[in-house]
Parts: structure tokens; sequence; C-alpha cells
């Protein structure tokens, strides 16, 4: 019912190609986040699904059936948008009941379905309310139970949680991962904040500039990105990516050159001399007298559990270290960074990455 | 991200149904009378008896030479000229001395805007009493001061300024709503900073005011150009186009030749002639306008 | 204009300028407040003086006569039904329109928003001869439809509409198609509710229009008991008029004005918000 796939869906308007081409399963019961800077396609990608976009080329199928031709109004999908869309004319229990209304559903039914939401979303004493009077929170809580009183096969969310501040971007957030367990549907969601595609999704779909950089879980993403790309994007704070050259190759162990530094990195491929970039996640990094690495502290950022250490690398590249050690230094400071548990990622000259990973992916 | 690119949905056959009435209505009441018009106009048709011939363009020759016609389109041109800079400059008076907030300057654009609710019929019977020589407003006036009362409608010289001042006084609503509705859109800002640059009340309204509605003042002129050019009921009803004709207008004509002469033939060739001054009017319009957004 | 503080001699000229206006406002009012005078008077006083604007002796025999002989009455209602009609169908007609050109794609799209805006390029009188001709070719003179349908088709209403419709937001379409509903439900359900300020402008500009409507009623409607208070009003200026008594003459005025000026009390406040929707391209 709820599985959808795109068979190298395609967009352009005129002559600019905006998506040149994206194929992707959806399992039913997924939840699925497209995540990727602005401009990537993902809200494309989305309003293709919903039938909000004419698709250019290629084949959407929601449910094993083709819907290319397939108007939004009969796709059974139900989409929340970024800024509501609640009608401003209507009343709460109007903005939710419009959709089976139009549906002809029985009356019974559509008073079942809208108190059951309600109650779910904690909407029943705002009901006969106009959304004007209504909290940001409140509005989106509306946007969503006018997309679940509709039971449909497909939820799709374009970015949500923008609009709304950030303790109630938290706050929503879990409440929607909830609902994805309560109703089991298919959830197809669009974000470009990647702790909200870390922490919600079953799937990551990272997307730049209309292509698929990369589909896995969280973990895979985060453990295992397949390009610099990836390993930039998901991660707060960002990965440190570290320009080196590749030497001292043997068949699966190698050194990465730095500006005065060397680390042993596991690779497979990669040539002898190859210009490359080291990813260090920053709480890789730990601080110790005889680390390899030289840094020159600029800023010192003490966020309770952890601290954030912002540095210069003597080639002038600016790195970041996550510690979780209570002595600190000072601004000005040399420090040597020594490399702690955790992945070494290295990426070609294309950004591609040729890390060799011990074992299967967790 | 969010969307953009299309212009709408396609959806031709449920456009089509939308646009249906309006376009049907237009089509049969708009474009074919234009068109019948014309035909009418290159015939000598008798408005009853059923009398028709077809004479070609020998009404509009007939036009050419018409004298009385030359007539309407001067005195016409005259009340264009009369009319159009005074209301264009009494309703931007009118609307930077009302414009603003506060219970006062709401009820005095009330004052203002009414009088153009009101139909032809009421203004030209109000002021053809206020300017009434033997029961009108003013003789009190006259009187005390002496003079023998004036019959303006029925003097050569006053009768079209008097025609002019109904108009004035009916059609200033809309130009100061014009007016307004611009005024209301001059970031405040810029009266901020030109109050902080110590600039006078005069030096604001040149230097400030008057470009930043230099589009609505076209767009007003052109609006009274197209509005005043096609004047009949104040004429009609205040001087029946006396004395000696000195009020007769182009439309007042096309309806006396019409329906009290029954010449609909050459009354359509008029009407014709009136819409090819219209449509320059426009096109210079839309000339001026385009030049005013180059600048 | 500015709500800053401003220095004492500004604020004097401020004073000064806005006494002006008030002092100019009452002057323009003061030909409605005599000619209201004038129709409370008795015919009798006003044969000897018209002067004065106190009601005295005061009477209200003028329209107690005007409703009485029936006539002015039946034009009011004429002018009702005209008015009614012709701005119900043309915020149908316009509303219709407007949102096929604000949110729906069509072929010929352009072309046919062109063809819509030279309409207004067509100044009555180059059209009302031949629409004479074809009313009476129909036999149908003399009717109200006679007097509504030539109006309907109006260009700047589907332009404001069209503005209008532009301005809201897509997503609400959107989540609309979402919610099932066919363009039909869209337009009725979710446009025309969002477009009560537009549609109020609109019908407010134009039931004043129809009331004021003058050449084209004054050639259809020939019979007397046809006219609308507009025609009606013209003819008694014109003939009996004057002698018949001036008080019902100003009478019949005043009863003719009250509905569009009460109409315009009301909702005033749409007029300059209109006005200002549809200059602000």
């Amino acid at each position: 019912m709820g599985r959808v796939s795109l068979r190298d869906v395609s967009k352009s308007y005129g002559s600019a190609m905006v998506i040149p081409g994206v194929s992707l399963e959806i399992l039913e019961g997924e939840f699925v986040v497209f995540v990727g800077p602005s401009g990537c396609g993902k809200s494309t990608l989305l309003r293709m699904i919903a039938g909000l976009e004419d698709i250019t080329g290629g084949e959407v199928q929601i449910g094993g059936r083709p819907v290319n031709d397939v108007a939004a109004r009969d796709r059974g999908v139900a989409m929340v948008f970024q800024n509501y869309a609640l009608y401003p004319h209507m009343s709460v229990r109007e903005n939710m009941v419009f959709g089976l209304q139009n549906l002809g559903t029985a009356k019974a039914e559509i008073a079942a379905r809208l108190d059951r939401a309600a109650q779910i979303l904690q909407l029943e004493p705002y009901l006969d309310r106009k959304p004007r009077a209504l909290s940001g929170g409140q509005r989106q809580r509306v946007a969503i139970g006018r997309a679940i009183v509709r039971e449909p096969q497909v939820f799709l969310f374009d970015e949500p949680l923008s609009n709304l501040d950030a303790a109630l971007r938290v706050q929503m957030r879990t409440e929607i991962a909830k609902l994805h367990h309560r109703l089991g549907a298919t959830m197809i969601y669009v974000t470009h904040d990647q702790t909200e595609a870390m922490t919600m999704a079953d799937r990551i779909v990272v997307l730049r500039a209309g292509r698929i950089e990369q589909v896995g879980t969280p973990i895979e993403l985060y453990e295992r990105p397949a390009n610099s790309f990836v390993a930039g994007f998901l991660g707060a704070p960002k990965i440190n990516l570290i320009p080196g050259v590749l030497t001292a190759m043997q068949s699966r162990t190698a050194t990465v050159e730095l500006a005065g530094a060397r680390v042993p990195v596991q690779v497979i491929g990669g040539t002898e001399g190859a210009a490359v970039t080291l990813g260090l996640r920053p709480d890789v990094l730990t601080l110790h007298p005889d680390g390899p690495i030289p840094a020159i502290v600029d800023v010192v950022e003490e966020l309770g559990n952890v601290k954030l250490i912002y540095a210069t690398l003597p080639g002038g590249h600016p790195v970041v270290a996550e510690l979780r050690s209570p002595q600190l230094p000072k601004v000005g400071d040399t420090i040597r960074l020594a490399l702690g548990e955790g992945q070494r990622h290295v990426f070609d000259a294309d950004g591609q990455a040729i890390t060799l990973h011990d074992g299967p992916a967790t | 991200m969010s969307g953009g690119g299309s212009p709408g949905r396609r959806a031709p056959g449920t456009a089509f149904l939308f646009l249906a009435p309006f376009f049907a209505i237009y089509a049969v009441f708009l474009v074919y009378p234009l068109f019948k018009g014309f035909w009418i106009s290159l015939h000598d048709w008798e408005l009853a008896g059923g009398y028709r011939e077809y004479i070609g363009f020998l009404n509009y020759q007939d036009l050419w030479t018409d004298k009385l016609f030359w007539r309407t389109i001067r005195n016409t041109l005259l009340f264009v000229a009369m009319t159009v800079p005074t209301m264009t400059l009494l309703a931007l008076m009118l609307a930077l001395a009302v414009h603003g907030t506060g219970r006062l300057k709401a009820i005095l654009r009330s004052v203002f805007f009414m009088s153009s609710v009101f139909s032809v019929t009421v203004v030209t019977l109000v002021w053809s009493m206020v300017l009434s020589a033997d029961q009108g407003l003013l003789v009190p006036l006259w009187n005390a001061l002496g003079i023998k009362p004036v019959n303006f409608l029925a003097h050569p010289l006053l009768a079209m300024p008097s025609i002019a001042l109904a108009t004035l006084w009916w059609g200033v609503g809309l130009p100061m709503a014009l007016f307004l509705a611009a005024l209301g859109q001059v970031p405040q800002e810029l009266y901020e900073a030109a109050e902080l640059d110590h600039a006078s009340r005069w030096s604001v309204l040149r230097r400030i005011t008057l470009p930043s509605i230099r589009h609505t003042l076209l767009l007003v002129v052109v609006l009274q150009i197209i509005g005043q050019f096609q004047i009949f009921g104040q004429a009609q009803l205040m001087t029946q186009g006396g004395p000696a004709n000195r009020t007769r207008t182009l439309v007042q004509y096309i309806y006396d030749t019409g329906f009290r002469d029954w010449q609909v033939g050459y009354a359509s060739a008029m009407a014709m002639a009136l819409f090819l001054l219209m449509f320059g009017f426009s096109m210079l319009q839309l000339w001026l306008g385009r030049k005013g957004d180059d600048a | 204009m500015s709500t800053a503080r401003r220095t004492g001699s500004a604020r004097t000229t401020d004073i000064i300028l806005l006494g002006l206006t008030v002092a100019f406002a009452i002057l323009w009012m003061i030909p409605v407040v005599w000619v209201v005078t004038m129709s409370l008077k008795p015919n009798v006083e006003l044969m000897r003086s018209t002067a004065g604007f106190i009601p005295w002796p005061f009477t209200i025999d003028n329209y107690f006569n005007l409703v009485k002989l029936a006539t002015v009455p039946r034009w009011l209602m004429h002018s009702f039904i005209v008015a009614v009609s012709m701005t119900a169908l043309v915020l149908i007609v316009s509303s219709l329109a407007g949102y096929a050109f604000a949110r729906l794609d069509f072929p010929f799209k352009r072309t046919l928003f062109l063809i819509m805006i030279a309409g207004l390029m067509v100044p009555e009188q180059a059209v009302f001869i031949p629409l004479f001709t074809m009313f009476a070719d129909w036999g149908m003179h003399n009717t109200h439809a006679a007097l509504v349908a030539p109006r309907v088709a109006v260009p700047i209403g589907v332009f404001l509409m069209t503005q209008f419709f532009r301005a809201v937001p897509r997503e609400l379409e959107e989540a609309a198609e979402l919610d099932h509903a066919s363009y039909f439900t869209i337009f009725w359900r979710i446009m025309l509710p969002l477009s009560v300020p537009a549609l109020t402008t609109l019908g407010l500009f134009t039931f004043i229009f129809a009331w004021n409507d003058f050449l084209w009623p004054l050639v259809s409607a020939t019979k007397a008991e046809m006219f609308t208070v507009t025609v009606g009003l013209a003819s008694i200026q014109g003939n009996f008029a004057f002698s018949e008594g001036l008080g019902s003459v100003m009478a019949s005025a005043v009863f003719a004005s009250l509905p569009i000026v009460i109409l315009f009390l009301i909702f005033q406040r749409f007029i300059v918000a209109g006005v200002a929707m549809g200059a602000g391209k």
C-alpha cells in the first residue's frame, strides 16, 4: 500500500535541469528523510511525489501504481507544509475535516476520525478556534492533524518544523517520531537540518544538486559516508576535512601526510602520492602531550559536558576538537592533538571515500 | 525551495469553463456591438421606420465638414482642459490634507468622497439649484452685495466653468482615494529620514512625496482624461448644451443625433471617432507608462 | 504625515492646515445640507425664499407625497433590482474568470488576458447605439435584463480579482488539492471566502455604478414606469419639477440618494483599501 518507488525521476524547468534523475525505493511504513542544502531539489522531489509538480521524466509509483498522470487529489497522500497552509477562514475542526468532506466520507466516520486525531495531537481544546488564534506549534499540530484524519498511505512533510523556535522544534520532532510509530504509515520528510534527519529517519537520503549522494540508515551514513559531502553534511560539529597526501601505501594501510603531521589510516584503493582528504570527526581528536598533530588554539567553547576547541593546523587549516578532558588549553596555546577511538575517513581527490571499514556496517 | 516555477495548474477544460461566462457576455455585449457600430456607421440608418442604405464612408465625410461636430469636439476638449488639471490638483491637495490617522481625518475623507456616490442627476440637481439666478444658494449673497444675481448656466462664458465646478465636486473622490492609496505606500522611513535632515515641508513634498507617487499621478491624469472626455450627463442636465451650443459635448451630440434625430448611422460614425480618440489616449498612456518605468 | 515629534511651529502649521481642511469640508457639504433642508420645508415657504439651512417651518409632507405618488418608490425598486442583480453577476463572472487567469494554466492565456484588458479601452458611448439596436431587435427594451446584461462583463473587475487571487498563498490551494478538493471546490470553499474584502470592494463599486448609471438606462428604459431612479429624477428635473414644488423634487433627490449613501457609510473603509489593491500593481 504505502510503498513509494521513484524510477529515474527527473525534473526540468524549460532548459534548466533541476533533478537529472533519481531512483529510490521507499518501503511501506518507512520513515525516510530527504536532506540536503537548499536548492538540492529535495522539496521539488517531494512535491513531485505529491503531484504538485509535473514529472518531466521517469516514473513515480505509489503502492505499486504509476501515478505520473494521477492528480494530486487522487494519489492518496497527505502533506504537511512548511507554512502550515491552514485555511485561515476555517476553524481547526473545519480545517481537519475538509478533505474527508470532499471525499464524501460519512458524518459519523468523520467525527470518529476527528476525535482520534484531536486526541493524539491534544487539539481538543482548540477545535473551534481559527488558525490565527493559535501559536506556531499548535498550527503545526493542526496541519499534521489534517493529514492524520485522512489516513493516507503516505505522509509527506515539507520542512514542517523550520518555522518553529528551537525548543518547540525538538518537542515536535519527538512527537512526529512517536506518531510514526503509532500510525506505522510511510512518511517522507524533507529538511535541511541534519539533526532532524539523524534523529527521526529510518533511512536518510542525502541529495545534492538533484542527485542522490547516498542512501542509508543514519548510523551508516554517519559512520560510512560515501563521500566527503555526506561526511560534511551529517554530524555536528562538522567533520574536519583536512587536505593531505597519501603515502607509505601497504596492502591495507597507508599514511596521510598533513602539513606537519602524519596520520596512519586504513584504505582500499588509492594511489601512492595522491592528494586526499582526511576526515576526522571532532570527537576523534583528543589532547595528548605526544600527539602527532600540532595546532594553535583560536577559540574555546565550553558547552558543559563537552568542550569545543577551534584551532589552526600548521598548514593554516582550521580544525575542531570535541573534548571531554577537564583541563583546557587557553587561546593562543600550542596544543598537540592525538587520534582516539573512531574512524579515520579518507576521501580521494574526487571526494569519494576510500576508507577501509572493519567488518560489516552496524 | 517552495515550488515556484509553474504558472499554475494545467487544466484547460476547467479554465475555459471558468472563463466562459465572462467571454460569452464580453463577446455579445462588447465585441460584437463594436463591430456592429462600425457597420451601422457605414449606413444611412434611421432608428425608426427601418430605413437603411449602405453609403460607405459618406457619414465620415459629412463629419469632416460638420461644424457642430468640431464645435462639440472643441467644447469637450475645453472641458477636459478645465477639469483634468484642477481635479488632479484638488485631489492631490485633499489627499495630502486628509491622509493620516485619527477620527477627524477619517471623517474628512468620508466627506470628500461622499459626493462621488451621488448619481449625476442628483449632482446636477444640486448644482443647478446652487447656481440658480432666482432661487440659488448664492442669491442672498448677491443681494447683500447689491449685485444683480448672475445666471451662471445661461452665461456664454460661465456655463462651462459651472459644469466643470459641479464635475469637480462630483468626481474628486476617486482620484483622491487613488492618491491616498499611493501615499499609504510611501515608506514611513523616508519621512523620518527627511525630518532628521531638517527638510522643510515643501521640500519633503517636492523631493519625497511627489516622486514616490508619480505613477499614481500619471494614472490619475490618464483616467481623468478618459473619464472627462465622456462627459454627457452634466451638460445634458444642467444646460442642455446651451447657451448657443457653448456647452454641447461630443457624447451629447452623439446622443442627440441618434436618439432625438434618429440618425443612428451618423451618430455611430461619431461614436467611432470617439472610440479612436479614446484609443489614442489609452495608447498614449501605455507609452507614457513605459517611458516612466524606464526613467 | 509623520507621527514623530515636531517643533512647535510645525505643529501650529499642522493645526492651521487641518483647520482649513475642516472649513473646506464644511463648504463642501453645504450644497447637500441645503438640499436636505429644502426637502424638509413646505413648498409655499420655498416659493418665498430658498435661503437658510434650518428647516423651519418644518414638514415631511414632501416625503409623504413622494411615497403616496408611488412613482419614485417604483423607480427605486427598479434601481434596486438592477443594481443588486448587476452586482451579483459581476462578482460571479469576475471571480470565476479572475481565478482562471490567476491560478490555472491553459492555451492562449496571455492572448485572452490581453483581449480582456483591451475592453478597458472601449468607452460605452462607442457601443451604446448598436446595443440599442440589438435589444430593439430582440424586443427587450424596458426590461431589467436589458439594463443589466451589457454591464456584466467588466474587464476591471476581472483584473481586480486576478490581482487578488494571485496574492493568495499557493500552498493553500495545494493543501486543498491534497484534500481531494476539485478546482470548483477550491474556488468556492477556499478562494472565494478568502477574497471577501476584494469582493466587497468590487461589489460596492459595481453597486454605485449601477445605481448611478445614466446613458444606457436613458436610452433603454423609455417608459416612465421602467425608469431607474437616476433616469427618473432626470425626467422630473427637466419637466414638471420646479413647478410641481421644489420641496418634492429635493425630497426625491434625497430619497434616491439615501440607499447609496447608507451603503457608502457602512462600507467606506473598503473603498480606499480596494483602490490600493487595484492600483498597486
